[in-house]
């Protein structure tokens, strides 16, 4: 039952959303599916809960037990307990909190973000070979993309903007379209999958 | 010569001169005209052709990784509507305070420059978790889907703007939205946007432009800004030159030394090829 009881919440939830959206009940159904939106809404900061929980669990495990590199789960603990107290004390948007968020959490972020682009500058240099034909497109694609979204493509080569332009919109939309249709029936079966109870990874028993 | 030395250049060389090669231009501006591209010109149209006075929802979805690509974009947004004497209304759902605060700020600083209100010609409602839901119940009650209040707090009641603008569907005639992942333009295409047949624009990184060109070319888009080169094409559209079209030059500068270590490579690679055949 421990195992059963999820699975058919899932399946009556996900039956009953679906009729919401393709069969036209009138008012009730309006009524029905907004409420249902109010509990995906009380749902979903249940799952931050959950998320916190699972978060002390792990970090609190590495730091009792020892674990290699625990020191970096006792700075996340601290970084935890530290933002939760200013924050309920200073409120959502208070002078600390976001004095905290956007000069340590923010920065950090964009560190990280700016690091990328130099780690992406050497990737490109190491890996951009051109071995054989799809290589070869590839890096022609790249350099082009490049050149056409600086200012200087143009004023090297005249035009070289439209080109960029044209390799996004019709290549690269067809390939894009591909992928979205492809995924959106994946999504399709995994969640069918799921309904009918044959997808059970999520309950942590395997399929 | 080593030829495969040029395969195998230290990377603290790559990045020191990376790194300088972008910074120069910051401090010796070069100014190369930057060409306008389709989309960003039908970004800047459908704006210009709403009704004088009209309400545009501006979400700006981003992180603070991303944010200097996509903030200017909100200033000349600002501009552009308050030239039109456009009414905004800003949300931000992909980050808690990053959005929040950049769209303040941005659309802010431009308010004061044009005289405009902060509760009558425009307004910071700012983030909500889970953007899905708070989508859908802002389409029918803007006030309900805010909780009632501002970004700082304050009941909506207090506002003027407020009271004309209750629900996006029947209120607002434009989104506007800049977007990095998601919760972003993919949300309110599907929540907002497409339902109610709203007209949706606004800017992606440059990391995600790729991704939104068959929206664009399917209607569901109305043109899109893309990365900074986006914002600055825009920039230039509404006539002033903000930082969109001050990273221009960094921009040129830091493409044009990633293909030249890329043709440097190549060389090497081809050679030690030939060296190791013969």
């Amino acid at each position: 039952m421990k195992r059963q009881l999820p699975i058919l919440i899932v399946a009556a939830t996900a039956i009953f959303v679906m009729a919401m959206k393709f069969v036209n009940f009138g008012p009730a159904g309006a009524a029905a599916i907004k409420e249902a939106d109010v509990w995906i809404q009380v749902t979903y900061e249940f799952a931050f809960l959950l998320g916190a929980i699972n978060f002390v669990r792990l970090h609190y495990g590495n730091v009792s037990r020892q674990r290699p590199k625990w020191i970096y789960s006792v700075v996340s603990l601290v970084a935890l307990v530290l933002t939760c107290l200013v924050t309920l004390i200073d409120g959502v948007n208070g002078t600390i909190a976001m004095f905290l968020y956007q000069n340590i959490a923010n920065r950090i972020d964009s560190a990280i973000y700016a690091l990328l682009g130099f780690y992406v500058c050497s990737a490109a240099y190491r890996s951009f070979k051109l071995k054989n034909l799809e290589a070869g497109i590839l890096l022609a694609s790249a350099v082009l993309l490049m050149l056409a979204q600086a200012p200087i493509g143009d004023a090297i080569f005249p035009g070289m903007s439209k080109w960029g332009e044209w390799i996004l919109n019709v290549p690269n939309s067809a390939g894009m379209r591909g992928i979205r249709l492809g995924a959106g029936i994946g999504a399709y079966a995994a969640s069918i999958r799921v309904i009918l109870g044959l997808e059970r990874s999520w309950t942590g028993s395997g399929t | 010569m080593n030829w495969d030395k040029l395969q195998h250049i230290d990377l603290r060389i790559l990045y020191a001169i990376i790194l300088l090669c972008m910074m120069i231009p910051m401090f010796k501006p070069v100014g190369l005209p930057v060409a306008v591209s389709d989309n960003s010109e039908t970004v800047y149209q459908v704006i210009e052709d709403l009704p004088d006075g009209s309400v545009i929802w501006v979400s700006h979805d981003t992180g603070s990784g991303n944010a200097p690509e996509l903030n200017p974009m909100i200033t000349a947004l600002a501009k552009q509507a308050f030239r039109k004497n456009c009414k905004l209304v800003g949300t931000a759902f992909f980050n808690e305070t990053v959005g929040p605060t950049l769209v303040y700020e941005h659309i802010d600083e431009v308010a004061q420059e044009m005289g405009k209100e902060y509760g009558v010609d425009w307004i910071n409602i700012g983030y909500r978790l889970n953007a899905e839901a708070t989508m859908k119940i802002l389409v029918d009650d803007v006030w309900a889907g805010a909780g009632g209040v501002d970004w700082s707090g304050d009941p909506l009641a207090g506002f003027p703007i407020m009271q004309e603008v209750k629900s996006i569907r029947h209120d607002v005639d434009l989104l506007f939205v800049t977007t990095v992942g998601s919760p972003g333009y993919a949300t309110w295409m599907q929540y907002v946007a497409e339902p109610l047949k709203k007209p949706l624009t606004g800017g992606a990184s440059l990391t995600m432009y790729s991704g939104v060109q068959h929206y664009i070319r399917s209607g569901q888009l109305k043109g899109f800004l893309g990365g900074l080169r986006g914002a600055a094409e825009y920039e230039q559209l509404v006539g002033y030159a903000g930082q969109g079209l001050a990273g221009m030059d960094a921009q040129s500068m830091g493409h044009i030394t990633v293909i030249i270590f890329l043709i440097l490579g190549n060389i090497g690679y081809f050679m030690s090829q030939k060296k190791g055949k013969q």
